[in-house]
């Protein structure tokens, strides 16, 4: 009487399926169905059908062990999304961009994410600078925002700004600037209010006429439109605080710089009527379009 | 003590000419700056001077120079001074 060893009885392992093969059940093969790589056992005779197309089994065939998809990914910063049919690698974009549905709405980009981007910033005390050139104006933006703060003279003094033309990098000077403001104020005694203004200056005023003690330090949020524009003349808008004589009068400004003719200007030099600036924070962004 | 550029960010010393150039343009403002510091101080007056006021405050002056006969007993019939009377009337001062 024959004898069976029970140890021998199991699949047949065929290697890596081939299509000229021919498969009878039990016999096990290994096949990569698209990036997938997966074991699958012959459950009827076949030639010539792949075990799986697309993730789908072939009726001959049924997975052993269904592997899964090799990482699309080669480069730290890499996420995976999926694309139209499989799972697709999106390289980490620059500095700063953010995350975003493309135009189509059927995938991901990393782009401007909306809101400010920050151009340019510094805290800096115990300077003597004469002024503060700020050349951060391109095409990318329509509107820049400075914010400073902290800002004290040498002397009771006050700031002015003049804008950097794009073609020769010097300042405007000449009476290309008209400006104006209103200038709520307090003393020690009472509120009040006034105007200033010019039409015609060689520069803008960033703070009225109002000086500011040299105990105290000034702030303020100036908003430039299309700098860059040669079409539309350079605008700025403005509000500032100061306190001009000490603790005696308190100043607000909000006012309005114009250049006066159609010139691109590629930033500002802000500098001080008089003295010098001993100590500056600013903070340069641009408005995302 | 010498001047200095911030050039987007960089620091970058004034040259001899530059600080000539800042000081005559500093002095050249001086008689400009001295204008209008006394229309400043005339309109907003300082820590220790008062200014001008506002209108209502040198309206109210005015008032009571009128109120008190300093310009003649006529005055006290022009319209302007009727219509303020008539308002201080209407809302009366606490007591």
């Amino acid at each position: 009487m024959a004898t069976i060893d029970l140890g021998k009885i199991k699949f047949k392992w065929q290697g890596t399926y081939a299509g000229g093969t021919a498969y009878v059940p039990d016999d096990v093969v290994y096949y990569v169905d698209g990036s997938v790589g997966s074991s699958y056992m012959c459950v009827a005779n076949t030639q010539g059908n792949a075990p799986s197309s697309g993730g789908t089994p072939h009726a001959s065939w049924q997975y052993l062990a269904k592997g899964q998809a090799t990482s699309p990914t080669t480069t730290q910063g890499d996420i995976i999304v999926r694309g139209s049919s499989a799972d697709e690698r999106l390289g980490i974009g620059a500095a700063g961009k953010v995350l975003k549905v493309n135009s189509s709405a059927n995938g991901y980009e990393f782009g401007e994410g909306g809101g400010q981007v920050l151009l340019a910033s510094a805290d800096l005390t115990g300077q003597t600078l004469g002024n503060v050139t700020l050349n951060y104006f391109t095409n990318t933006y329509s509107v820049y925002k400075l914010y400073i703060h902290g800002m004290y003279f040498s002397s009771n003094n006050r700031p002015r700004l003049r804008f950097i033309k794009n073609s020769d990098s010097l300042p405007q000077e000449g009476n290309q600037y008209a400006w104006h403001s209103m200038h709520p104020y307090r003393t020690s005694s009472a509120n009040n209010h006034n105007t200033h203004g010019a039409w015609t200056q060689s520069y803008g005023e960033m703070h009225g006429e109002n000086m500011v003690h040299t105990h105290w330090s000034m702030a303020g949020e100036y908003i430039f439109y299309h700098p860059m524009s040669t079409t539309r003349k350079t605008q700025c808008t403005y509000y500032s605080i100061g306190e001009e004589s000490d603790r005696g009068q308190h100043n607000q400004h909000i006012g309005a710089i114009w250049a006066l003719q159609l010139e691109a200007y590629k930033g500002i030099v802000i500098y001080p009527t008089s003295g010098t600036i001993t100590a500056i924070s600013y903070r340069l962004f641009g408005i995302i379009n | 003590m010498p001047r200095f550029h911030l050039i987007n960010g960089e620091l970058v010393q004034y040259t001899s000419e530059e600080e000539s150039a800042r000081d005559v343009e500093e002095a050249s403002d001086i008689a400009k700056e001295a204008s209008i510091k006394y229309i400043n101080e005339r309109r907003e007056g300082t820590a220790t001077t008062p200014g001008y006021g506002s209108f209502g405050e040198q309206l109210d002056k005015l008032y009571h120079d009128i109120n008190a006969g300093k310009f003649g007993a006529n005055a006290k019939t022009g319209s302007w001074f009727v219509g303020i009377s008539s308002v201080k009337a209407a809302h009366p001062k606490s007591s």
